[in-house]
Protein backbone atom coordinates (compact mmCIF):
# COMPACT_ATOMS: atom_id res chain seq x y z
CA UNK A 1 0.00 0.00 0.00
CA UNK A 2 1.26 3.19 -0.84
CA UNK A 3 0.98 6.25 2.11
CA UNK A 4 1.07 9.25 1.54
CA UNK A 5 1.74 11.56 4.43
CA UNK A 6 0.81 15.60 5.02
CA UNK A 7 4.41 17.61 5.39
CA UNK A 8 3.07 19.37 8.18
CA UNK A 9 1.89 22.96 9.35
CA UNK A 10 4.69 24.69 11.15
CA UNK A 11 6.70 26.32 7.71
CA UNK A 12 9.69 24.14 9.03
CA UNK A 13 12.16 21.59 7.76
CA UNK A 14 9.81 18.29 7.35
CA UNK A 15 12.86 16.13 8.53
CA UNK A 16 11.82 16.75 12.17
CA UNK A 17 8.08 15.77 11.90
CA UNK A 18 6.39 12.22 11.13
CA UNK A 19 5.43 10.72 9.19
CA UNK A 20 6.61 13.44 6.80
CA UNK A 21 10.20 12.38 7.75
CA UNK A 22 9.58 8.99 6.78
CA UNK A 23 10.98 7.88 3.83
CA UNK A 24 8.72 5.06 2.74
CA UNK A 25 5.74 7.68 2.41
CA UNK A 26 4.76 10.39 -0.34
CA UNK A 27 4.96 13.43 1.54
CA UNK A 28 3.02 16.34 0.31
CA UNK A 29 3.74 20.22 1.17
CA UNK A 30 1.03 22.70 0.38
CA UNK A 31 0.63 25.43 -2.22
CA UNK A 32 -2.02 28.09 -3.57
CA UNK A 33 -4.09 27.51 -6.28
CA UNK A 34 -6.75 29.73 -7.31
CA UNK A 35 -7.57 28.83 -10.92
CA UNK A 36 -6.13 25.88 -11.98
CA UNK A 37 -4.07 28.16 -14.08
CA UNK A 38 -0.15 28.60 -14.16
CA UNK A 39 1.26 32.04 -13.93
CA UNK A 40 -0.23 33.45 -10.74
CA UNK A 41 -3.27 35.07 -12.48
CA UNK A 42 -6.12 34.78 -9.68
CA UNK A 43 -5.86 38.10 -7.54
CA UNK A 44 -9.02 37.04 -5.75
CA UNK A 45 -8.34 33.88 -3.70
CA UNK A 46 -11.79 31.85 -2.68
CA UNK A 47 -10.48 32.45 0.90
CA UNK A 48 -9.26 35.32 2.99
CA UNK A 49 -6.02 34.06 4.30
CA UNK A 50 -3.43 36.61 2.45
CA UNK A 51 -1.80 34.05 0.33
CA UNK A 52 -0.87 34.04 -3.12
CA UNK A 53 -1.89 32.08 -6.90
CA UNK A 54 1.01 29.90 -7.68
CA UNK A 55 2.68 30.28 -4.93
CA UNK A 56 3.95 28.19 -1.65
CA UNK A 57 2.07 28.27 1.39
CA UNK A 58 4.39 29.75 4.15
CA UNK A 59 2.68 27.71 6.90
CA UNK A 60 3.87 24.40 5.08
CA UNK A 61 6.41 22.25 5.97
CA UNK A 62 9.72 21.83 3.24
CA UNK A 63 12.51 19.59 2.97
CA UNK A 64 15.89 20.95 2.57
CA UNK A 65 17.83 20.30 -1.12
CA UNK A 66 20.09 17.75 -1.34
CA UNK A 67 18.52 16.10 1.76
CA UNK A 68 17.36 12.51 1.76
CA UNK A 69 13.54 14.32 2.11
CA UNK A 70 13.81 15.42 -1.65
CA UNK A 71 13.42 11.92 -2.62
CA UNK A 72 10.20 11.64 -1.33
CA UNK A 73 8.51 15.18 -1.49
CA UNK A 74 5.85 16.24 -3.80
CA UNK A 75 3.27 19.84 -3.90
CA UNK A 76 0.10 20.28 -4.11
CA UNK A 77 -2.64 22.75 -3.69
CA UNK A 78 -3.76 23.20 -0.04
CA UNK A 79 -4.78 26.90 0.34
CA UNK A 80 -8.47 27.57 0.47
CA UNK A 81 -9.55 24.26 -0.21
CA UNK A 82 -12.83 23.20 0.05
CA UNK A 83 -13.98 20.19 0.79
CA UNK A 84 -16.53 18.50 3.12
CA UNK A 85 -17.17 18.78 6.88
CA UNK A 86 -18.07 16.79 9.89
CA UNK A 87 -21.52 18.49 10.10
CA UNK A 88 -22.80 17.46 6.64
CA UNK A 89 -21.57 20.95 5.07
CA UNK A 90 -18.91 22.28 3.33
CA UNK A 91 -15.33 24.26 4.66
CA UNK A 92 -12.91 25.72 3.16
CA UNK A 93 -9.44 25.56 4.87
CA UNK A 94 -5.79 26.08 4.21
CA UNK A 95 -3.07 22.92 5.15
CA UNK A 96 -0.88 20.33 4.42
CA UNK A 97 -3.86 18.09 5.76
CA UNK A 98 -5.66 19.55 2.74
CA UNK A 99 -2.87 19.10 -0.12
CA UNK A 100 -2.28 15.23 0.31
CA UNK A 101 -5.86 14.26 -0.06
CA UNK A 102 -5.29 15.08 -4.11
CA UNK A 103 -2.15 13.31 -4.15
CA UNK A 104 -3.91 10.53 -2.72
CA UNK A 105 -6.34 10.41 -5.59
CA UNK A 106 -3.67 10.78 -7.86
CA UNK A 107 -2.32 7.86 -6.34
CA UNK A 108 -5.26 5.94 -6.86
CA UNK A 109 -6.29 7.10 -10.02
CA UNK A 110 -2.46 6.42 -11.60
CA UNK A 111 -2.81 2.46 -10.23
CA UNK A 112 -6.47 2.68 -11.99
CA UNK A 113 -5.64 3.71 -14.78
CA UNK A 114 -2.46 1.67 -15.14
CA UNK A 115 0.41 3.63 -14.98
CA UNK A 116 0.97 2.96 -11.62
CA UNK A 117 -0.91 -0.63 -11.50
CA UNK A 118 1.45 -3.58 -10.44
CA UNK A 119 4.11 -0.79 -9.21
CA UNK A 120 5.54 -0.97 -5.66
CA UNK A 121 5.20 1.68 -3.00
CA UNK A 122 8.39 3.36 -3.73
CA UNK A 123 8.22 2.79 -7.96
CA UNK A 124 4.62 4.91 -7.43
CA UNK A 125 6.18 7.27 -5.48
CA UNK A 126 8.70 7.27 -7.74
CA UNK A 127 6.45 7.46 -11.01
CA UNK A 128 4.37 10.23 -9.53
CA UNK A 129 7.69 12.52 -8.57
CA UNK A 130 9.27 11.77 -12.03
CA UNK A 131 5.41 13.20 -14.04
CA UNK A 132 5.23 16.24 -11.47
CA UNK A 133 8.88 16.94 -12.25
CA UNK A 134 8.29 16.52 -16.02
CA UNK A 135 5.72 19.35 -15.93
CA UNK A 136 6.58 22.20 -17.57
CA UNK A 137 8.92 24.88 -15.56
CA UNK A 138 6.18 28.06 -16.85
CA UNK A 139 3.41 25.42 -15.16
CA UNK A 140 5.04 25.09 -12.32
CA UNK A 141 4.67 28.02 -8.54
CA UNK A 142 6.92 30.09 -6.97
CA UNK A 143 8.98 27.67 -4.11
CA UNK A 144 8.94 24.76 -7.03
CA UNK A 145 12.80 23.68 -7.59
CA UNK A 146 12.73 25.77 -11.09
CA UNK A 147 11.76 28.81 -8.78
CA UNK A 148 13.20 28.33 -5.44
CA UNK A 149 12.56 30.72 -2.74
CA UNK A 150 15.07 30.36 0.24
CA UNK A 151 16.82 27.67 -0.13
CA UNK A 152 13.22 25.23 1.01
CA UNK A 153 12.47 22.27 -1.34
CA UNK A 154 8.91 22.20 -1.95
CA UNK A 155 8.93 19.58 -4.70
CA UNK A 156 7.13 19.34 -7.85
CA UNK A 157 3.45 20.42 -8.68
CA UNK A 158 1.83 16.83 -9.08
CA UNK A 159 0.67 15.91 -12.23
CA UNK A 160 -2.07 14.04 -13.03
CA UNK A 161 -1.75 13.87 -16.89
CA UNK A 162 -2.13 10.59 -18.43
CA UNK A 163 -4.03 8.83 -15.65
CA UNK B 1 -8.13 13.15 10.82
CA UNK B 2 -4.89 14.21 11.61
CA UNK B 3 -1.92 11.93 12.54
CA UNK B 4 1.78 12.55 13.41
CA UNK B 5 4.06 14.72 15.50
CA UNK B 6 7.52 15.37 16.34
CA UNK B 7 10.54 12.68 15.46
CA UNK B 8 12.34 11.83 12.57
CA UNK B 9 13.77 8.70 10.39
CA UNK B 10 15.78 6.45 12.36
CA UNK B 11 16.85 5.01 8.90
CA UNK B 12 15.77 1.47 10.34
CA UNK B 13 12.09 1.66 9.81
CA UNK B 14 11.45 2.22 13.24
CA UNK B 15 13.22 -0.63 14.40
CA UNK B 16 16.18 1.37 16.12
CA UNK B 17 14.57 3.91 18.13
CA UNK B 18 11.53 2.31 18.54
CA UNK B 19 8.89 3.90 16.65
CA UNK B 20 6.10 1.66 16.04
CA UNK B 21 4.33 4.16 13.89
CA UNK B 22 7.57 4.04 11.54
CA UNK B 23 7.57 -0.02 11.97
CA UNK B 24 3.65 0.29 10.87
CA UNK B 25 3.99 1.85 7.86
CA UNK B 26 7.11 0.10 6.92
CA UNK B 27 5.23 -3.06 7.18
CA UNK B 28 2.03 -1.85 5.03
CA UNK B 29 4.35 -0.29 2.23
CA UNK B 30 6.13 -3.11 2.18
CA UNK B 31 3.50 -5.03 1.88
CA UNK B 32 2.76 -3.80 -1.36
Amino acid sequence: MTVVAAAGNDGVNLADSTPAAYPEVLTVTAMGDFDGKPGGLSTTPPCQDGRQDDTAADFSDYATPDSSEVDHTIAAPGVCITSTWNDGKTKTISGTSMASPHVAGLVARCIEAGPCAGLSPAQVIARLRADATSRPADQGFAGDPNHPIDGKYYGYLASDVGY
Amino acid sequence: MSLGGEGSDDGHCGKTDGDAFHVAICQVTAAA
